[in-house]
């Protein structure tokens, strides 16, 4: 495995606000090194199954955690988790689910399709920073213990 | 045997012999005398058979017939000859005559053998002497028999006792005129009866018949031939007394009993009379010192007295004999010249009777009756008799009869008058009586007496109404009807029934009349009663208007005889315009249409046992159409082995009413199609909403983010280079960003609460508010004085249950917030709506006049500065109660805090 490849977190969000405040985020936990910030779900997928405009990376290049928005045009976040959890070669990789609500119809539909957990985007940013550190770096050291 | 056969082929034939004249010497005397003799023995010969077959033919007891008849053949066989002899003079039928003269003498032969039998038993019957003699003897007999019957018959019919005789069964046989008499019943009218139907008194008939058992079984008995004295009965119904002597005699194997009987009712009422007298004689004998018996010399001086004078007047012998009887009469009655003159009138009328007061020795006074009797010697007065009885006590009594017949007058005095206020009440309770009341005169009908209530009730004069008869009061139309009624039962004395009259103004009142015959002054009268009823009658107008405005038809069945009581409509809503004769459950069932029969049965058997019917049916109407009826019915009365006796109810046409149903029913149909496509459209707008509430909280809710991240950013990296206006404008920025987002919130929490469903248990209300309280105290910048009472459990949805507390609980406290001592109540208590639960505080309160606006969902009535909220908790508040099924009210005033109530229905 490439080191050096393979980013840490993988952030597929369409919302430029949100992405730019996430990255924001990220890099105040220092979590922000290797990042890689997909915008679609198509785009999302041919990085994740290395096709496409990716088709020259390593599939097994696999990202340490996917932060995963749901809402998005083209191929929405349910759609790219179920791809994700059903090819037996990227279903380990941790997915956590941004969402607007923790109401949010998907939810359920997230979790029984194998999501390992979720963040609820809250309006305040200094909760949200909070949020976003803790968890991924919780999964972060939990895929890739930093050797 | 050629002569045989010549001698019959001959047997007419004389050729063979000269006649007899030229046979021998016959003289013509000689001749003539032959030929005389055997006709004359023949004619004698054939007369005697003759006579003795008209004799054996007639007489039909006649004994030894045969030998009569052969008796007769034999003589007339005999006669035969003879003539043949005679005949032989001039035809010689030789041949005949020999024929002839065997079969005499055949027959003469067998004479003989039936005599030599028959003798002996002809010999043993009685010679006609002797058969004389006992006939002789007979008569003597007989005569004597007739004479002693005769005799009999004589004492029988002349005794001076009464003779019947009876069988053993007490069936009189016999009667005599002594028996007519005594009792009047004629032999003809008793014989073959029993006695006890005539003459026994019913109280002997038990003796009668004992006595007659006893006799029958054992021939004897106490009775019997002894005389015996008992009560008889007349045929006048008179008792007398007999005297009897019952003598049985058998006579044919049967037991008769002759009775003597004698009245001795006279001879017994002299015995008695005897009797009497004697004792009356005992009587005066030894009761004579009750008397008091003196004799008097002319002049009036005692010469000779009795015992009686000393126990009545007290005197002793010595002292009175020799004195003036005066000394008996008091003073006044002496100075009238009383003893002198009775003695006087007694004298000349041989007797003098008196009564009065007398005095005893001891000078009280007695009432005494006194007869003085003059004793009178070869016409000249020798003295007089005086017998002197106290009677005080007679008196005394008559007094008291005398006081007590002034008493009854008295009270026969009251009585009258009784009567008299009786008649008076009885006046007044005719007269005053608040019904109309009269009397008419029977036949005419006129009226003889009327009360005031007549006259102020019907507006004639009480002249008027006597100068009239009571067909004057019924209207024309009614006269028919009365006089037909009147007629029929003219007789009766109670009548009642329903009329018209009219009154004076020619008003009709409708009266029910109880009239009663009775009689005043031995003449027919009628007291007549009358009751106005005409407000009863127009009610029952009136119902029978409503029931016909209605279009009801009413019934009443009876079940046992199939028939009905019921009006008009009834019958035309089965289609007949003229009332049926015969209506009773057959003829309903019949108009039934077919195939709603079978439910009818049944709805109407069930009825038996329900008492109560209600069925909709299909009918078919007398003109064949098909009309819908509602048909209700009411078990009225007694029930008889479980089945009613009568049914009460009503039918309707209700076809108008059934088609209306049957077009809201298809207009129920289509509104229920359009319903479930509604609910399609409401679902998928339902969809589309929760769709859109998902896309407006991410999509809204990004912006947001995005502002309160970016100007984060800048409150916390551009810090230094911002002055302080800057700071602010930003921070007001931030805060509408914060305030968008919880009323976003809050927004996606009431439409989450509109589309979930209850999950209901029961829950602890006390735990769910002591938690909440508790982290309120964690969370809440406010206070927490929050008290709690006995809650309960209810059955509810527990998560928003909670909920539904939280908001109250937490608006309570944040409205109670600025006051000084905050204080929240918790609690339950019961209203009309219910188990009702209460959240109280004491802080700002509202206006009661935008209740209409507290729970409607983004209203405040406060300002954000005052207190800040979305306006959605009490629209959520009301959500959650609506859908437990309950209410929520509240109930405020401004500054003095405010309570909000809820119920929770499970």
């Amino acid at each position: 495995m490439n080191y050096n490849t393979a980013p840490d977190i993988l952030l597929i969000e369409d919302d430029e606000n949100d992405a730019e405040l996430t990255i924001r985020a990220l890099k105040k936990g220092r979590l922000s090194n290797k990042l890689v910030h997909l915008k679609d779900g198509a785009d999302a997928m041919d990085y994740i199954f290395a096709t496409g405009e990716y088709a020259h990376r390593d599939i097994r290049e696999a990202p340490g955690v996917i932060l995963l928005d749901l809402n998005m045009p083209k191929i929405s976040g349910i759609t790219v988790l179920a791809k994700i959890k059903e090819d037996e070669r990227t279903k380990h990789i941790a997915v956590v689910i941004l969402t607007s609500s923790k109401d949010h119809p998907d939810m359920g539909k997230c979790y029984r399709l194998g999501a390992n957990s979720y963040i609820v985007k809250p309006v305040e940013f200094d909760n949200f920073t909070k949020a976003v550190t803790e968890i991924g770096f919780y999964w972060l050291l939990l895929n890739h213990p930093l050797a | 045997m050629n002569q045989v056969i010549e001698f019959f082929s001959k047997l007419f034939d004389y050729s063979d012999w000269p006649p007899r004249w030229h046979y021998g010497k016959w003289s013509n005397f000689h001749g003539w005398l032959y030929i005389v003799s055997d006709l004359l023995i023949w004619s004698a010969y054939f007369a005697i058979p003759v006579v003795i077959v008209r004799y054996v033919t007639r007489k039909s007891d006649a004994k030894f017939v045969r030998l009569y008849f052969l008796f007769a053949a034999f003589i007339l066989a005999c006669g035969a000859t003879h003539f043949l002899d005679a005949v032989s003079f001039w035809f010689p039928l030789y041949r005949l005559n020999a024929l002839v003269r065997l079969v005499t003498g055949i027959i003469s032969w067998i004479t003989v053998f039936q005599i030599i039998r028959l003798v002996p038993l002809a010999f043993s019957l009685p010679s006609q002497k002797t058969l004389q003699q006992e006939i002789e003897r007979r008569k003597i007999i007989e005569s004597e028999l007739r004479d002693r019957e005769e005799q009999v018959e004589t004492i029988f019919k002349n005794a001076p006792d009464a003779i019947v005789v009876i069988n053993s069964k007490g069936i009189i046989k016999e009667w005599n005129p002594a028996a007519e008499a005594m009792f009047g019943w004629q032999a003809s009218e008793v014989l073959g009866n029993y006695l006890n139907k005539f003459i026994v008194p019913e109280g002997f008939w038990d003796i009668h018949a004992k006595a007659m058992n006893n006799y029958s079984a054992s021939g004897d008995g106490i009775i019997v031939n002894k005389p015996i004295v008992q009560p008889a009965l007349c045929k006048s119904g008179e008792k007398i007394e007999v005297e009897f002597i019952v003598s049985p005699v058998k006579i044919k194997n049967e037991y008769l009993l002759i009775g003597f009987i004698r009245d001795v009712t006279e001879k017994l009422k002299a015995v008695e009379a005897l009797r009497e007298s004697e004792e009356r004689y005992r009587l005066l004998t030894t009761e004579v010192k009750d008397y008091a018996i003196l004799m008097l010399s002319p002049e009036g001086n005692i010469s000779s007295w009795n015992e009686g004078v000393q126990r009545i007047k007290g005197y002793a012998r010595d002292e009175i004999i020799g004195k003036h009887f005066s000394i008996f009469y008091t003073s006044n009655d002496i100075g009238n010249r009383f003893p002198m003159e009775e003695l006087r009138i007694a004298k000349i009328e041989g007797r003098f009777e008196s009564e009065g007061v007398r005095v005893k020795k001891d000078g009280s006074l007695f009432w005494a009756n006194v007869v003085i009797t003059a004793l009178k010697k070869d016409g000249k007065i020798i003295g007089f008799s005086k017998i002197l009885r106290d009677i005080t006590r007679r008196k005394k009594s008559q007094e008291e009869i005398h006081l007590l017949n002034s008493s009854l007058k008295q009270r026969v005095i009251e009585r009258t008058e009784e009567l008299q206020a009786s008649e008076n009440k009885y006046r007044s309770l005719f007269e005053s009586n608040p019904m109309p009341l009269w009397v008419l005169e029977m036949p005419s009908l006129k009226f003889i007496d009327v009360n005031e209530s007549a006259i102020s009730h019907y507006g004639y004069s009480r002249q008027e109404f006597l100068s009239m008869d009571a067909y004057q009061i019924w209207p024309d139309n009614e006269k028919e009807r009365f006089k037909n009624f009147d007629r029929l039962s003219s007789r009766g004395t109670l009548k009642t029934g329903v009329w018209k009259h009219l009154k004076k103004d020619g008003s009709i009142i409708y009266v029910e009349i109880n009239s009663h015959e009775i009689t005043i002054n031995n003449k027919r009268a009628r007291l007549v009663l009358s009751n106005d009823i005409t407000d009863r009658k127009k009610a029952e107008e009136r119902l029978d208007i409503a029931l016909a405005a209605g279009q009801i038809g009413i019934w009443e069945l009876d079940i046992e005889k199939n028939s009905s009581v019921r009006n008009l409509r009834l019958d035309q809503v089965f289609g007949y315009d003229e009332p049926q004769p015969n209506w009773g459950i057959k003829e309903f069932m019949k108009h039934i249409y077919p195939e709603d029969l079978p439910k009818v049965r049944d709805s109407f058997q069930q009825a038996m046992s329900t008492r109560s019917w209600a069925i909709e049916t299909r009918i078919i109407r007398k003109d064949q159409s098909l009309r819908w009826i509602s048909v209700t019915g009411k078990i009225n009365g007694e029930m008889v082995k479980n089945t009613p006796l009568k049914i009460l109810g009503t039918v309707i046409d209700i076809t108008n009413y059934k088609k209306a149903e049957q077009e809201i029913l298809e207009l129920n149909a289509d509104l229920e199609k359009r319903v479930i496509k509604r609910t399609h459209e409401f679902d998928s707008a339902n969809k589309e909403l929760e769709a859109f509430s998902y896309s407006v909280s991410h999509d809204l809710r990004a912006p947001l983010r995005a502002i309160l991240g970016y100007a984060q950013i800048l409150t916390v990296e551009y810090k230094e280079t911002m002055n302080d206006e800057a700071k602010r404008l930003l921070n007001r920025v931030m805060f509408n960003a914060k305030k968008m987002s919880q009323l976003i919130d809050d927004l996606l929490e009431f439409l989450r609460l509109s589309k979930s469903s209850l999950q209901k248990s029961e829950v602890n209300l006390n735990k769910i508010v002591e938690d909440l309280v508790t982290d309120l105290g964690h969370t809440s910048k406010y206070h927490h004085n929050v008290s709690i009472g006995e809650l309960g459990t209810a059955v509810a949805d527990d998560t928003t249950v909670r909920i539904l507390f939280q908001n109250l609980l937490s608006n309570a406290i944040k409205y109670s917030s600025k006051k000084e001592h905050p204080r929240v109540e918790v609690g339950v208590t019961e209203t009309a709506r219910g188990t009702t639960y209460f959240i109280k505080d004491n802080g700002a309160g509202f206006d009661m006049t935008y209740y209409d606006k507290l729970f409607g969902i983004f209203q405040r009535l406060h300002r954000q500065e005052e207190f800040e909220g979305t306006g959605v908790g009490l629209a959520i508040v009301q959500k959650i109660v609506a859908k437990h099924g309950g209410q929520i009210w509240a109930e405020s005033e401004v500054g003095q805090g405010a309570t909000f109530f809820f119920t929770l229905n499970y």
